[in-house]
């Protein structure tokens, strides 16, 4: 349950008036309520589901800038060595 | 996505770590989140770390830190006509005498639920019926119970109410820090930071002057923590840093914080394997207090019977692991669980049993 997983949205859909997000992780689809976000999910986005809630929207740049501070730290490291 | 765990980048880390830790004699960590225990232990992390660097498993399950009193009062409630709602964890934690999964097969109405969501839909649809959700959970899921309470506040339901067990983590980490076992750093929990943002982690950085990194839950964000603790302990410096930069922003979910402040307020709360952590628990304002079924129903003094032999409350607080205890693996399995923590995917038990019984 408090686990989250970055899952890909696929559809975004309308229900009593809720929008939901219908993404997929795996091959299995999840349906998660878009309450807890300002800002627009688009289909292709990744987004942290918890119990039937989108926490976080994630982006292929945001895994980008990790992996750039990730060498920079390295960088940084090397530096301290010295 | 990205493949973020790229082998040469895994060992490059590994090295590195190695490599830093040369330069300290000793460094103990703890992480409160089940998650990042799940990623340690499914992944060997503590096997190629050096011997010099321990990182302890804390109260990162929510289901594990819900009291057996709060466990007891969703049966006592069953008994009395309510349906009670969970999520799936919570049915097999053992209350004093039973769970709810022995307390449904009685014939009382237990219903898992994926979301605090489909226990409303319930509540709309069985009018005549009185429901109850148990809602666990940090600041994480937290925001999901504030948000149907608000959308419920207005609407003409008076069938549905809350056990409220959420718990607010900061606090829990203060008194760990104050009274527990010695610790150096944290990896401070990556969902609940999605939610919170680094806020919460300054003020205790200072007062403590312990290194804190919130991480991600791939092998390599739990290394790429480690190696920023390090080198803040290298270089005698104690501040809040984002390794998991790719989920959590600086300052967090703020829609969600809105969310909970609108609905919650700052109690104390005993935790299991805790006494009253301050400020450790969230409180339903007053506004909102007709959805709180202590105020709804007179629940009588319920007395805890800790099982012999069950050290949750020492594995909770850091100060063991799971294989010293006598009942892991042994009286104490994921089919007939003892302990909370033996039954949640994010309790450090049911990890450790999972992955490493040894």
């Amino acid at each position: 349950m408090c686990l989250a997983i970055p899952c890909k949205v696929v559809e975004i859909i309308e229900e009593d008036g809720e929008k939901y997000a219908i993404a997929e992780y795996k091959g299995v689809k999840q349906k998660a309520k878009l309450t807890l976000l300002d800002k627009e999910v688009k289909i292709g986005d990744y987004i942290l589901i918890h119990t039937g809630y989108a926490l976080e929207v994630l982006s292929e740049e945001d895994a980008k800038l990790s992996l750039e501070a990730w060498e920079e730290l390295f960088k940084a490291l090397e530096e301290m060595e010295q | 996505m990205i493949n973020i765990n790229d082998r040469a980048l895994i060992k490059k880390a590994i090295d590195k770590i190695n490599k830093l830790a040369e330069k300290i004699d000793k460094l103990k960590i703890m992480h409160v989140c089940g998650s990042h225990e799940h990623t340690i232990c499914k992944y060997g992390i503590r096997d190629v770390l050096p011997e010099n660097i321990t990182v302890v498993p804390g109260p990162g399950c929510p289901v594990c830190v819900t009291t057996q009193k709060e466990i007891d009062t969703a049966i006592y409630l069953a008994d009395n006509g309510y349906v009670i709602t969970t999520l799936g964890d919570m049915y097999r934690v053992p209350g004093s005498e039973k769970s709810l999964m022995e307390k449904q097969s009685e014939g009382c109405d237990v219903r898992i639920v994926y979301s605090i969501s489909e226990a409303v839909k319930m509540a709309k649809k069985e009018r005549d019926k009185k429901f109850v959700f148990v809602a666990i959970g940090f600041e994480t899921t937290a925001p999901t119970t504030g948000a149907e309470l608000i959308s419920l506040k207005n609407k003409d339901v008076n069938n549905f109410f809350i056990l409220n067990c959420h718990r607010q983590t900061p606090p829990v980490m203060e008194f760990l820090l104050n009274e527990g076992v010695y610790l150096d750093a944290f990896i401070c929990p990556g969902h609940v930071s999605t939610i919170t943002g680094l806020k919460p982690y300054y003020g205790l950085c200072e007062k403590y002057k312990a290194p804190m990194v919130v991480a991600g839950f791939e092998p390599i964000d739990v290394l790429m923590a480690i190696i920023m603790i390090l080198k803040q302990v290298i270089s005698g410096e104690a501040k809040v840093e984002n390794e998991y930069i790719r989920a959590v922003k600086p300052e967090g979910n703020v829609l969600a914080q809105k969310i909970i402040n609108e609905v919650f307020e700052s109690i104390d709360v005993p935790w299991r394997g805790f006494p009253v952590v301050k400020n450790g628990g969230f409180g339903l304002r007053e506004k909102y207090k007709k959805f709180d079924i202590y105020e709804h129903e007179d629940i009588p003094e319920i007395k805890e019977k800790i099982p012999k032999g069950c050290i949750c409350d020492k594995i909770l607080r850091g100060e063991k692991l799971p294989t010293d205890c006598p009942l892991f693996g042994t009286v104490c399995t994921p089919l007939n669980p003892v302990g909370s923590c033996m039954v949640s995917d994010e309790g450090t038990c049911r990890i450790f049993y999972k992955y490493r019984r040894i």
